[in-house]
């Protein structure tokens, strides 16, 4: 028994930042806005498919040499030549990373508005969802049998994160990790201060009744248009850092049952509060390794291969359990009151006051 | 046989209000059960199809008693109820995982041989093709008489059109909740075993179809049988015959036919969601909302 | 709620640093790390490799006492889930739990690639049993795919029998990942290499629903190219696929009348359970290959003692993952517990290692060399395989039994 708590630790803070992210970005869309973003994965996926683009064409060019097809036969000199890029140059290497993180981010509002727009149409409200949902599925299927972006359903490997050049495996993991949750607290201060703003409370009033909203004069299109803009934006970064981490973009990561896990940790962290969101995904992550190492543990006795199969019933256990007993999860919503509502409040209490 | 799946979601959509994931997992449950019975008694594929019925009805009405009752009366929200539905079906599946895992049934084919029965031209029909369709028939017909002509029927007819009205006069909310997800379960039960006879079972094949099946419901708009059957027929006809015009005449790749379905749901919901009904006046007999 | 969630947290917690191995002082514990999809579609596979990998352990261990050293392999798993993503997290936690040095597995090339990065960054080596996509053959790498032959035999093989039963075009309907899409590929240059005709590839997705449409397509392209020539059907499907595939192919006449090859997953004999399918798959005079044909001294005794010891045969690809992990153990005993030791001495000790199809051999990729398959068809007279012939990787010819 040797675990090496130094590189559990920065694996696991890593996979909390990443995860971490998305939740914020779910938790947004749909803890503050109201709106059921069953296709997360989709928005992920944009960002592992721009690093796939971006680290196989842009980086040689910056490099000032010729991109090679990174598909087919010449997809070993392919590799080669991304990873001495990444190796001996640095620069190059946080410049590609800085563009892709930009463009991921732009595609995935642009996809994030979009998609906003479909809600118009539909009817019933768990519709948006489903549409979501399969939006995600029919890109996934496409991208699977599309070559010219990520080599199809082969995937095209050998992504390096930008502190590569970093011989040292533990720190370059260290550095990448520190990025990841220097990202994560940005992100969280500018969730944290947007549900606060103005604009928080006009989302949630979207939330809670979108006609009266409308009636208030509010744009309720716009408004939702804007909320996923952001929200996609977010879970794109998120998914160049979920690329990066792995090393190597597949099609057969960003499936339902990242969307779902992506939920489980939403719910269980609490509905509208960012703080939930954090909690949700370290829970999470936490019951991932701990379960992962208990795995370990057990069938070193020999038994228990089954154990496997129990981690998923134990997810949704969980998330049963959470929904039944505590569907505003462990970190509720806190009450936002505006100076003006303190006000009328205190008003109140005086009177009752008064009058007792 | 999408038809029979998708006439389960539709079921439960209009009366329970649901849209329910762990569907395929009834379906994949009513699959491993109608294994098990094969390999007991073989060659007996009527029985085969009542036990595997039987199996999902009952895991419809365990997930319903344990779960999803509760939620409802804490007034979930939908999505809630989508969530807690996802989670019954990762439950499920897994534990079918467990299952097969212990007894090494991955990937096995419900042991029926396929013979011709009757082969004129183009026209080929086989035993099992004679098996799936009149028993898909015959339950289809089962549930219009039981619909249109029991007092079950009528209130879940009565559910289906305004839940708390239905409530108010004095239908029994709860006992016909319980009916309605036996019905959804056996639907789902006997598809699965259907199904298994038709290709091979693993614990993944409800999750990997349950979104071709949800087109069908779609299509069909969610509240008409008669919509639901030919919305079914029309997603397995557009899945295979789409797909081979677009790959015959502008060479579309197969590996886009998963695709198919999920473009048709979009389509419908954004274009057209209340699905086929009310195209033809004589959809409405079929009717769940009147 | 919140109570019964720190109780479970916590008795994760203390199961998961609790040390449940019975440790004695004395003797030196080396950890072989075994990465398998336990879950997910290929589910089915990870239970028994595992098995096979826990048996040469078994096997390792008895000799290693019997001799008086203190060493003692365990194996430790874990699940991959059958992505990329899973791979990577897999392999990363059972480097970081035990200090393994040595992985073996996971199952799939894309499974391999997602677990890349992890350990050529750290000096960790894989020994994957069963991948053998053509996207995986990288010079210089951590990562040795021993035993099971990269696609480039298994597509040459087919091509040879292809010519050899005198088809002059061939219709593949491969499923799309990267391992059919590179088998496919180099089979239509290898046949074409070989003076074949006409090569029309047909793609399906994964985990399809049901393949009528495809079916149909396969069929329509079976008949226009019999216009210039004998023709034959490659499936390269895996065994569920099959089974749909057959089920319609079974009513359609163009599929029944033609000649099918098919890849070494369809040598199965689940398959031949159904006696229709078994009489169809004789009469398209099936051809199929596999390692398993006795073709070393080790191959019967490894199905006796998995069978004394699991109560069932094992299963396919089994045999690559027992050979995997003897051939790392027996590295490591050289070597000792060190990665970038175990990394140089492989190739070696592999190339010294008689395995339980094949003697493991490795090329300049880290991928196995030394490929000898089995030719099978459907006995005529029983539904059962039965061996026909033989493929020599290092000549490339097929011989026919008489």
């Amino acid at each position: 028994m040797n675990i090496d708590a130094g590189a559990t630790l920065t694996a696991l803070l890593t996979l909390f930042g990443i995860y971490g992210l998305i939740a914020l970005s779910l938790n947004l869309e749909y803890g503050v806005a109201g709106i059921p973003n069953f296709g997360k994965a989709l928005f992920v996926s944009i960002g592992a498919y721009t690093t796939g683009v971006t680290y196989t064409r842009l980086l040689p060019l910056l490099a000032g040499q010729e991109a090679v097809s990174p598909c087919g036969m010449t997809l070993s000199t392919a590799l080669q030549l991304r990873t001495a890029i990444m190796r001996d140059l640095p620069g190059i290497g946080f410049v590609n990373f800085a563009v892709t993180i930009a463009i991921a981010m732009g595609v995935g509002a642009v996809v994030g508005c979009l998609m906003s727009y479909a809600a118009l149409r539909l009817r019933q409200e768990w519709f948006l969802a489903l549409v979501l949902l399969v939006g995600s599925e029919i890109v996934r299927i496409f991208v699977r049998g599309y070559e010219p972006i990520i080599c199809a359903s082969n995937g095209v490997s050998g992504i390096a994160q930008p502190f590569f050049f970093i011989r040292d495996a533990r720190l370059n993991s260290i550095m990448f990790m520190l990025l990841i949750l220097i990202m994560l607290l940005v992100v969280y201060v500018y969730v944290e201060r947007l549900v606060r703003s103005p604009y928080g409370r006009l989302l949630r009033a979207v939330r809670e009744n979108a006609e009266v909203a409308q009636a208030m004069g509010k744009n309720v299109a716009q408004i939702r248009a804007g909320v996923m803009a952001i929200g996609s934006a977010i879970a794109a970064a998120a998914g160049v850092l979920f690329a990066l981490n792995v090393g190597f973009v597949s099609t057969n990561d960003y499936d339902v049952a990242l969307t779902l896990d992506i939920w489980v940790m939403v719910v269980l962290g609490g509905l509208g509060n960012p703080r939930g969101a954090l909690l949700g995904a370290l829970l999470i992550t936490l019951l991932d390794r701990f379960t992962g190492i208990a795995a370990i543990q057990l069938n070193r006795t020999g038994i228990a291969l089954e154990f496997n199969y129990f981690r998923y019933i134990l997810l949704g256990v969980i998330l049963l359990l959470m929904l039944r007993f505590r569907p505003r999860g462990l970190l509720p919503e806190r009450r936002h009151a505006t100076l003006a509502y303190q006000a009328l409040e205190s008003q109140a209490a005086e009177s009752t006051g008064d009058r007792g | 046989m999408y038809a029979l799946m998708a006439l389960g979601i539709t079921l439960t959509v209009s009366v329970i209000k649901l849209p329910n994931f762990a569907h395929a997992e009834y379906i994949t449950v009513g699959a491993y059960a109608a294994l098990i019975a094969s390999q007991q008694f073989p060659g007996n594929p009527l029985l085969i199809i009542v036990i595997a019925g039987t199996a999902g009805a009952l895991a419809a009405l365990i997930a319903h008693l344990t779960v999803f009752r509760a939620l409802e009366k804490q007034r979930s929200s939908t999505y809630t109820l989508l969530l807690a539905s996802f989670a019954v079906g990762l439950i499920l599946r897994y534990s079918l995982f467990i299952l097969a895992d212990s007894t090494n049934l991955f990937d096995r084919r419900i042991q029926v041989s396929l013979q011709v029965l009757l082969r004129e031209g183009s026209l080929i029909i086989t035993n099992i093709f004679a098996w799936v369709v009149p028993t898909s028939l015959i339950l289809v017909m089962l549930l219009s008489l039981l619909l249109n002509h029991t007092p079950i029927g009528r209130d879940m007819r009565a559910m289906a059109n305004n839940l708390d009205l239905a409530r108010i006069i004095g239908v029994r909310v709860e006992r016909v909740k319980n009916w309605t997800w036996m019905l959804v379960g056996l639907l789902a039960g006997s598809s699965g075993a259907l199904w298994g006879i038709y290709s091979s079972v693993s614990p993944l094949m409800g999750w990997f179809a349950i979104l071709s099946v949800f087109a069908a419901a779609i299509l069909g708009g969610m509240s008409s049988f008669t919509g639901t059957i030919l919305g079914a027929y029309l997603v397995a006809f557009s899945e295979n015959t789409v797909m081979q015009f677009l790959n015959f005449q502008l060479g579309v790749d197969f590996s886009f036919k998963p695709a198919v379905p999920f473009i048709i749901i979009i389509l419908i919901l954004l274009f057209r969601p209340q699905g086929l009904t009310g195209l033809f006046d004589f959809l409405r007999r079929g009717e769940l909302r009147r | 709620m919140k109570r019964f969630l720190r109780a479970l947290l916590i008795a994760v917690f203390v199961l998961a640093f609790s040390n449940l191995a019975v440790a004695q002082d004395d003797l030196e514990i080396i950890t072989l790390g075994v990465a398998q999809p336990f879950t997910g579609p290929l589910g089915s596979f990870g239970q028994d490799f595992t098995r096979g990998i826990q048996l040469a352990v078994m096997q390792m261990n008895a000799q290693l006492e019997a001799a008086g050293s203190k060493i003692r392999f365990e194996a430790v798993s874990q699940d991959t889930e059958g992505t990329p993503e899973g791979a990577a997290r897999a392999v990363r936690t059972i480097v970081q739990t035990t200090n393994a040095q040595v992985i073996v597995g996971p199952l799939t090339t894309s499974e391999v690639l997602g677990a890349k990065q992890f350990v050529d960054e750290n000096g960790i080596v894989i020994v994957a049993p069963a991948s053998s996509g053509v996207a995986g053959g990288i010079p210089g790498d951590n990562i040795f795919r021993v035993m099971y032959p990269p696609d480039v035999y298994a597509a040459n093989a087919f091509a040879q029998i292809a010519i050899a039963r005198g088809y002059q075009n061939v219709v593949v309907l491969h499923v799309n990942d990267p391992f059919g899409n590179g088998l496919a590929e180099k089979f239509t240059t290898e046949f074409q290499a070989a003076g074949g005709g006409d090569v029309t590839v047909v793609s399906y997705a994964p985990n399809p629903i049901d393949l009528s449409a495809e079916a149909t397509r396969v069929s329509a392209e079976v008949a226009r190219l019999q216009g210039s020539g004998s023709t034959a059907f490659f499936c390269v499907c895996f065994l569920a696929d099959a089974q749909k595939l057959l089920q319609i192919a079974l009513v359609d006449p163009t599929l029944s009348a033609v000649e099918w090859m098919g890849i070494e997953n369809l040598a199965n004999p689940q398959l031949l359970e159904d006696a229709a399918i078994a009489d169809f798959l004789r009469a398209a005079n099936f051809i199929s290959v596999s390692f398993a044909d006795n073709s070393t001294p080790l191959t019967q005794p490894f199905i006796d003692s998995f069978t004394a010891e699991f109560g069932s045969a094992p299963g396919p690809f089994t045999n690559y993952a027992f050979d995997a992990a003897n051939i790392a153990m027996l590295t490591i005993l050289v070597a000792g517990n060190d990665g970038l030791a175990v990394k140089s001495m492989l190739p070696f000790i592999s190339s010294h290692y008689i395995g339980t199809a094949v003697q493991a051999y490795l090329d300049e990729n880290g991928d196995q060399a030394v490929v000898y398959y089995g030719l099978f068809q459907v006995s005529p007279d029983a539904p059962e395989f039965v061996a026909v012939g033989s493929y020599d990787g290092a000549t490339r010819v097929v011989t026919f039994n008489q």
